[in-house]
């Protein structure tokens, strides 16, 4: 169950966010090279390539956008992607709810930075620190974030650069090195059968939006079907 | 050459993302966190993971599929991330490699 004890933002907490980090690197470097590529080749310059991963610092969303990215730019042209990398990302306004209950204590110079660079996977980091060692302490999720961030956002510049560097990254199944690490998260933070009922509505949401509905709304469907049934269903 | 227009599109892609980011998070702010509420954030995490990762291993097929599975799998046994990546990549190169 949430905790209502406040989380801790310690140093010692940033380290072991960073050393959780360690084992999604050599994937998201992977990931973060062929951003860069296909950046390229879809004519962005190396400065916007590293800029777009440093600020924007969401993978999924940023190769939506360059799918759709259309130069010269008309309102239309720009609208159409910006709104793209909004519903892309939209799974995270659900995401940031549930930091609440850990944050709303922190100043807002410190809650609203953390929640700036969360992603999906310092996000599940920090619940899978909670489950494993029972510490509620932000600094985890700024550790994992400080290190996915860096690595993100430098593996565009070779991947921009050289092309495709790994000409077969299936063939290493290094396509696959995130979903495979986010899987198995689902043990760590599994709490039982009973709990794990609005994971399976998410799961049979999230797969029906994906077989029937072209694009990228099946996360957030799923994510949402998961917390209605989460309020519904009785502990 | 960096284009303006370009840069422009990248900061309001930048500002669209950290408003999913804060928002859901600011909104808390007027709620109560009655059971209910709680009941549903806190099965916000298997929900995320289960909506990105099931779709995603459909999409890459029955390497996918087996690759996730292991991973679990080991996961379960060993409870070290790391033996789970190499479990599950492990099967992935093997499933391809036969295919």
């Amino acid at each position: 169950m949430i905790n209502a004890t406040p989380a801790r933002l310690t140093g010692a907490g940033v380290r072991l966010g960073v050393t959780m980090a360690l084992p999604l690197l050599p994937g998201v470097l992977v990931f973060g090279m062929s951003f860069g590529t296909v950046a390229q080749q879809t004519g962005l310059s190396l400065v916007e390539a590293v800029l777009m991963s440093a600020l924007v610092f969401a993978g999924a969303s940023q190769l939506a956008a360059l799918s759709a990215w259309q130069t010269p730019w008309t309102p239309l042209g720009a609208a159409t992607v910006v709104l793209l990398v909004f519903v892309v990302n939209s799974r995270l306004i659900l995401m940031g709810a549930a930091l609440h209950p850990w944050m709303s204590h922190l100043p807002w110079h410190k809650s609203y930075p953390l929640l700036a660079v969360t992603t999906d996977s310092s996000w599940v980091t920090l619940f899978r620190a909670e489950a494993e060692h029972g510490r509620r302490d932000v600094g985890i999720l700024a550790g994992t974030a400080l290190c996915l961030w860096t690595v993100w956002t430098l593996s565009a510049i070779p991947g921009w650069w050289f092309g495709a560097i790994v000409t077969d990254p299936k063939r290493f199944a290094l396509d696959l090195v995130v979903l495979v690490f986010f899987a198995a998260m689902l043990v760590p933070i599994w709490k039982g059968a009973r709990k794990a009922r609005p994971w399976a509505v998410a799961g049979v949401v999230a797969l029906a939006v994906h077989l029937l509905v072209p694009g990228p709304f099946h996360v957030l469907a799923g994510t949402l079907a998961g917390a209605l049934a989460g309020a519904l269903f009785d502990d | 050459m960096t284009d303006a227009l370009d840069v422009t599109v990248i900061v309001l892609m930048a500002l669209a993302t950290v408003l999913c980011r804060t928002f859901g998070y600011f909104a808390m702010s007027y709620v109560d966190l009655t059971p209910r509420i709680r009941r549903g954030l806190e099965a916000l995490p298997g929900a995320v993971v289960v909506s990105i990762v099931l779709p995603g291993a459909i999409t890459a097929g029955v390497a996918g599929v087996l690759g996730i599975l292991a991973a679990v799998l080991a996961m379960w046994w060993t409870r070290r991330d790391i033996l789970a990546l190499v479990a599950g990549c492990g099967t992935v190169i093997l499933v391809r490699a036969i295919a």
